[in-house]
């Protein structure tokens, strides 16, 4: 199974995961783990200079792992370049992974930002991958802007539904000229080998294993259901059929 | 006061942060030399969990 290439960069993983919502910074990393990822996500955030905290990254060995901070919670195309250029600081990487959030109930991306913002970091020299909605005309914009990457949502962020749109995931995947990623919505281990089997590149997913009851076994589950479905894409699946196709032979069955 | 200082003395590793000074992004390079002072808005983030 070839590996995961992004901007001349490559994974062995084919899963992206995060590093928010897990029960303590301790199963995060038995997590990581277990998931067999090699870039996890990460939040901009100001420090809390009341109180001593433990890092993030004392969790996180970045000789394995690649850090791919986020812009979420930016509601505007100035505030995701600002917390962008501040992440590339913090981490002295060119990656974000491009978040510009058009509704607070859905977490929908705002299209016309999320594009404005992906030209402009790119231009200020950005590896840009940017999560957006599962339409195949915006990802073909966002590649056309310079995107590394299209990051299409599965679901709402966090809502756990699985693919709600394959047929758009697949056009994406059909048309696009850069990897393509599904981007939240995932809820269990068949969400991603659906994702998988539908040509994506890779799957991101935080909330599914970090909510699970045992987030530890559910990145294993990942694991294998990303390898599952990757190997089921690449090995071309059977047309579907309405009606039976036997399996064993018609001639010389007893008693004919 | 330096941005190393203002660090030192938040008792904040300067490796893992990034500093705004006045909406300008300071380089590490930068923060024995980029100097704070009255009036001036800074904001120091760093990574934690997120998806």
């Amino acid at each position: 199974m070839t590996d995961l290439v992004i901007a001349g960069r490559t994974f062995r993983s084919r899963l992206i995961v995060g590093t928010g919502k897990y029960p303590s910074h301790a199963i995060m990393r038995a997590a990581h783990e277990a998931s067999g990822a090699d870039m996890v996500t990460v939040a901009v955030r100001r420090v809390d200079i009341t109180r001593k905290t433990e890092s993030l990254l004392d969790y996180i060995d970045q000789s394995k792992i690649f850090l791919l901070p986020n812009t979420a919670a930016c509601y505007t195309a100035a505030d995701a370049i600002r917390t962008a250029h501040l992440g590339r600081e913090a981490g002295m990487s060119n990656w974000v992974k491009l978040e510009v959030i058009g509704d607070e109930q859905t977490l929908f991306p705002d299209n016309e930002g999320l594009l404005e913002a992906t030209r402009v970091l790119v231009k200020d020299g950005f590896i840009v991958l940017p999560y957006t909605n599962d339409d195949p005309v915006m990802c073909r914009k966002l590649a056309e802007a310079g995107a590394a990457a299209v990051m299409p949502l599965g679901a709402p962020i966090g809502s756990g539904l699985g693919i709600q749109n394959p047929n758009n995931i697949r056009i994406i995947r059909e048309q696009a000229r850069v990897p393509v990623i599904v981007d939240a919505g995932v809820g269990t281990a068949s969400d991603a080998a659906v994702a998988m089997e539908l040509g994506a590149d890779g799957v991101l997913m935080n909330t599914a294993i970090a909510g699970a009851t045992d987030p530890v076994t559910m990145a294993r589950a990942m694991r294998l259901a990303v390898e599952a479905g990757r190997l089921a894409y690449l090995s071309g699946r059977i047309p579907r059929k309405s009606y039976a196709s036997a399996s064993s032979p018609l001639t010389g069955v007893v008693g004919s | 006061m330096t941005v190393a200082a203002l660090l030192e003395r938040l008792d904040i590793d300067a490796r893992r942060v990034a500093v705004e000074l006045n909406l300008n992004v300071i380089k590490k390079a930068a923060y024995q030399s980029a100097v704070v002072g009255d009036g001036d808005e800074v904001e120091i983030v760093n990574f934690v969990g997120g998806g």
